[in-house]
């Protein structure tokens, strides 16, 4: 849980009362309440009176109150609230983020102080939230790079059985091929989408070739098209330039256009449409496929979730989160409408060059 | 008999790929690093190599860059798990063929080694055959079972292209930015007319289908 080798730090002095503070109000006091009188004799010998040493004790007394009264104040307003603010970072920086600090005042009352109480809950919730969100993805990757390990450790283990059939070979091995390209896929896909979180530079705004990439992609999905016998409609103008990243935008292509080739069942049918209305394109990708449920739309653009576990062995979960990754980099809306048994349709928003 | 260098660190990558290789009835040599590729080089030629990129001492961007200096046409593939665009174009500017991202499929790489070989020998020799078709780019000729037939040069050069990447599928627009006019405004179904004509012309090849792929663009099937 803990990530770093910082200790928290604890307060080591106890400080309400302070002589100095004391000894300044014992002087300001007694001079102002003499100096009219001082004043007014114009002679300060007169301050020698046997009367002094009452005075000066009067004045003791008062101020020793002052500061007392200062100290108490101090400790209500400012040093309780702190100490528990103290305490409550403490907690913090050792890792707990289940600390809570209640304001002293209802909302509508709020000092400062209840301000600086409220943010401080609602920074440790950030805190605690982006902390669970590393965990839950460490935890995924090393799931999901295990499950082909093992995968590959079992089937080459039983490889080395003596005595196996050449066919029971082939398919042990294929097993071992299968799980690796997984690992790969997976390697590469996770790289990708670091790279997309971490990119700083914005992305590229420059003409591109619309209905060319879009057939592009079309094409390279050519050899399961065909093999799972997926009808195709493509109604794209023969030209259409957008302002986009090429790089990006395809990415976000290959990835739309190869879910739906994934999950449209044999004989299927994909539309593949691009509609220019002043200055504003949208692409719709529509599948007769399996569409998704209220729980799968509500996850589908996380991180390694994947909806139908039936086709989880040719994905990893991570198509979407690049989709939505690229798509808030861009600025390029992608909206996702389906009926669970009917199919999915994905729109996306673009720009042509002329807007 | 086709031979192949290997040039590769890992020695236990370098084992496996050449005895994949051999497998597949290449002649494979095997080098650890280019300082001893180069000797290999020296004594006896080679149709093809195949290098990796991150090697100490010498890379393979400086090792293809020697090897273009003195043998401009032998092929060469790389086989590195960087994966970037960067590293790809650096590759292609170093004179490579072709890039592969490890860990590779072994039937892929033995696709593309095919396919390598094939347009090495079709720039040597300027002659693409298949089944019983001869293109000569050369001359610019067609001989389909010993006949000559009339092409014109679009057609001829649309044809060559499907060819020489067999089970590719090109879009019309890739065919059309490829050999139209840009200033052209032709529009995309004048690709269709040209295969149209390519496919009444070379109905009797033996060797090969130009296929459409879902209305989108066309590949050449090589039959078996």
């Amino acid at each position: 849980m803990k990530r770093s080798n910082r200790t928290p730090v604890q307060a080591r002095v106890n400080r309400h009362f302070s002589w100095s503070q004391f000894l300044a109000s014992f002087v300001v006091m007694s001079v102002l309440a003499a100096l009219p009188g001082l004043l007014y004799s114009n002679n300060w010998r007169r301050v020698w009176s046997p009367f002094l040493p009452w005075y000066i004790l009067y004045w003791v007394i008062a101020a020793a109150a002052f500061s007392a009264f200062t100290a108490w104040q101090k400790y209500r307003t400012f040093d309780t609230p702190l100490r528990a603010l103290s305490a409550a970072a403490e907690k913090v920086a050792g890792g707990d983020f289940s600390v809570y600090l209640q304001p002293v005042h209802p909302p509508q009352q709020y000092d400062y102080l209840d301000a600086m109480f409220a943010n401080f809950n609602i920074m440790v919730a950030e805190l605690s939230s982006t902390e669970t969100l590393r965990d839950d993805f460490v935890a995924n990757v090393s799931h999901e790079f295990k499950r082909p390990l093992a995968n590959i450790q079992g089937y080459a283990q039983a490889l080395q059985q003596p005595g196996l059939d050449t066919a029971t070979q082939q398919q042990y091995t294929a097993a071992i091929n299968r799980a690796v390209s997984n690992l790969a896929a997976l390697v590469t896909n996770i790289l990708k989408l670091n790279k997309l979180q971490t990119q700083v530079t914005p992305p590229e705004r420059r003409p591109v070739d619309l209905p060319g990439q879009l057939t592009r992609t079309l094409l390279d999905y050519d050899e399961v098209l065909d093999s799972k016998q997926l009808a195709l409609t493509v109604t794209l103008p023969d030209k259409l330039t957008v302002i986009s990243d090429p790089a990006l935008l395809m990415i976000l292509w290959h990835n739309i256009i190869g879910n739906a080739v994934k999950f449209t069942p044999v004989a299927g049918h994909i539309t593949v449409a691009a509609q220019e209305s002043a200055g504003i394109v949208g692409v719709t990708i529509t599948d007769d496929g399996p569409g998704m449920d209220e729980t799968t739309k509500a996850h589908m653009f996380d991180k390694f979730f994947q909806g139908d576990t039936s086709h989880s062995p040719d994905g990893n979960g991570l198509g979407l989160a690049m989709v939505a990754q690229i798509s808030q980099l861009m600025g390029v809306p992608v909206k996702v409408t389906s009926v669970l048994g009917r199919g999915t349709t994905v729109t996306v928003t673009l720009q042509t060059a002329q807007a | 008999m086709v031979k192949i260098l290997v040039v590769e660190d890992d020695t236990q990558f370098n084992d496996i790929v050449q005895t994949i290789l051999r497998q597949a009835g290449y002649m494979v040599t095997g080098a650890t690093e280019p300082a001893q590729a180069y000797v290999f080089i020296q004594a006896e030629h080679f149709d093809l190599i195949l290098s990796d990129i991150m090697m100490p001492k010498v890379d393979g961007y400086q090792f293809a860059q020697q090897i273009r200096r003195t043998d401009p046409d032998i092929p060469i593939l790389f086989i590195t798990a960087r994966d970037d665009i960067a590293s790809k174009e650096r590759g292609f500017n170093s004179g490579i063929d072709d890039y592969m991202v490890k860990p590779i499929n072994f039937d892929e790489l033995q696709l593309r080694i095919k396919a390598l070989l094939r347009r090495a020998k079709i720039t040597e020799d300027n002659v693409l055959t298949v089944g019983n078709l001869t293109l000569n780019s050369e001359a610019v000729t067609a001989t389909l079972a010993g006949q000559d037939v009339r092409v014109t040069l679009r057609e001829f050069q649309i044809l060559y292209k499907l060819l020489a990447y067999p089970n590719h599928a090109f879009s019309r627009a890739e065919l059309m930015d490829e050999f139209w006019d840009l200033a052209s405004n032709t529009s995309m179904r004048a690709v269709d007319v040209y295969i149209t004509k390519l496919r009444d012309k070379f109905q009797a090849a033996d060797g090969f289908t130009i296929k459409t792929v879902h209305g989108l663009g066309y590949k050449a099937v090589i039959k078996q």
